[in-house]
């Protein structure tokens, strides 16, 4: 079955680097880690939220505004998209990702259309 | 017609709860679809009653409804894309070969043998009670699926109407399979990991208590019986482990007590002023056996902790 394990961020946290923010180092060495494991089908890196551009409508007007956005109190990293068998599975592979401590990751099945 | 009727009652007798159970947790199993199993098992029942009373019940009606069955969840999977679409996608099979739902499904089928119904009953324990579902999820599909309650009764349970608890299910079911929770025996890791998560549903059917006397029409099952038999079913499929056991006897000890705890009027009495003779002492000889054989052994944990209590307690000498 293939899962997204989503990386959330909190927009209150130190930046990837950063004092007390997640070493990119701990990212890399998991990246490594689940490649080798051959179950990565997909994903992606995301520029932080600061390069953000929302698209939404308001009374029938296009609305395009920058980042970062001060009311939202969380962001997506970036993500895994994973084939493994069982719901287990992800969950083992989500437990180990450093996402896991610094924010959290959201996993969601793959829905099938 | 009555007669009809009768007689397709008198041939379902055969099939005891048990078989029921032991039916459905198979085919969940092979076809990884606790709702599909349902379906596929509630038509094979509708075509023996159909059947049997002309033809007569046959000499192993368990196989025969476990061939009927799983012909049928052949063919639901057969007519529904989705459903073909995600058993490829569970990777059940060592090899998967693309475009080839229909002959996964057969051969999944084939690995059933009808002649020999395995007892796949703990790995639907442990599909039922998995972490991702919610708590009130897991003590209805418990109930419903291993316990063999009808929905009406399940509904009762939690002091809710039939459509309800119908929609629960449906969600807890449809969760097990998006989400992708597995089937199967679990590993002695899982074992491990979750059997006390197991033992707590369990636990939480037995507290939530006695058979009311008002409530919805369907009369209320004594829950606190219905943990006692899943109970001893655990102990039955994990005989080499310790917690199983301390938790039946743990629940033996508390049920054993159950005429002496309230009064006429229905007021908790205390401990030190019950009425001893009140309780029963079939039970308590059966929880105290079980408690003290479980204290010495080395996987003893939380529940057989208690029961040890429960027995000092049962222990206590008569006036």
């Amino acid at each position: 079955m293939k899962y997204a394990l989503l990386l959330m961020g909190r927009t209150a946290d130190a930046d990837c680097g950063e004092d007390g923010g997640p070493d990119p180092s701990e990212f890399m060495r998991f990246d490594e880690e689940i490649s080798a494991a051959g179950i990565v089908v997909g994903g992606f890196a995301l520029e932080g939220p600061e390069h953000g551009v929302r698209v939404s409508e308001a009374e029938g007007q296009a609305l395009v505004t920058s980042g970062p956005f001060a009311e939202s109190s969380e962001f997506v990293g970036g993500s895994y998209v994973i084939e493994v068998p069982t719901i287990d599975d992800a969950i083992g592979w989500a437990k180990r990702s450093p996402g896991a401590r610094f924010g959290h990751i959201e996993i969601r099945p793959l829905a099938d259309y | 017609m009555a007669t009809e009727s009768a007689a397709a009652a008198r041939a379902l007798t055969v099939i005891g709860e048990e078989d029921h159970g032991r039916l459905l947790a198979a085919l969940a199993r092979t076809f990884h679809d606790l709702d599909l199993a349902e379906e596929a098992l509630a038509d094979a029942i509708v075509r023996a009653v159909e059947t049997w009373p002309g033809r007569g019940v046959p000499a192993n009606p368990q196989a025969w409804l476990m061939t009927t069955a799983k012909n049928r969840a052949i063919d639901l999977i057969r007519a529904d894309a989705r459903r073909a679409r995600h058993l490829a996608r569970l990777r059940i099979e060592d090899e998967r070969r693309p475009g080839d739902h229909e002959d996964h499904a057969d051969r999944l089928g084939a690995d059933l043998d009808s002649a020999r119904i395995p007892d796949d009953r703990l790995g639907l324990f442990f599909t039922c009670a998995h972490p991702t579902l919610k708590e009130p999820e897991r003590i209805a599909l418990i109930l419903r699926f291993l316990a063999g309650l009808s929905t009406a009764e399940v509904a009762a349970a939690f002091l809710v109407d039939t459509t309800t608890m119908q929609q629960r299910i449906v969600r807890a079911k449809k969760r097990i399979t998006v989400t992708g929770i597995p089937f199967g025996t679990p590993t002695s890791e899982v074992l491990g990991d979750r059997l006390s998560g197991v033992l707590r549903v369990v636990y939480l059917i037995f507290t939530q208590g006695f058979a009311a006397t008002a409530g919805p029409v369907h009369a209320r099952a004594d829950l606190q019986e219905e943990a006692i038999r899943l109970a001893r079913l655990l102990v039955r499929l994990l005989p080499d482990r310790t917690e199983p056991r301390g938790l039946l006897a743990l629940l033996l000890l508390t049920r054993a007590r159950a005429e002496a705890r309230v009064d006429e009027h229905g007021r908790p009495i205390p401990l030190e002023h019950q009425d001893r003779r009140r309780w029963d002492s079939r039970l308590i000889a059966e929880g105290l056996g079980l408690a003290q054989a479980a204290a010495g052994e080395q996987g003893a944990g939380a529940y057989t902790v208690q029961s040890a209590i429960a027995a000092v307690h049962a222990e206590v000498r008569r006036d």
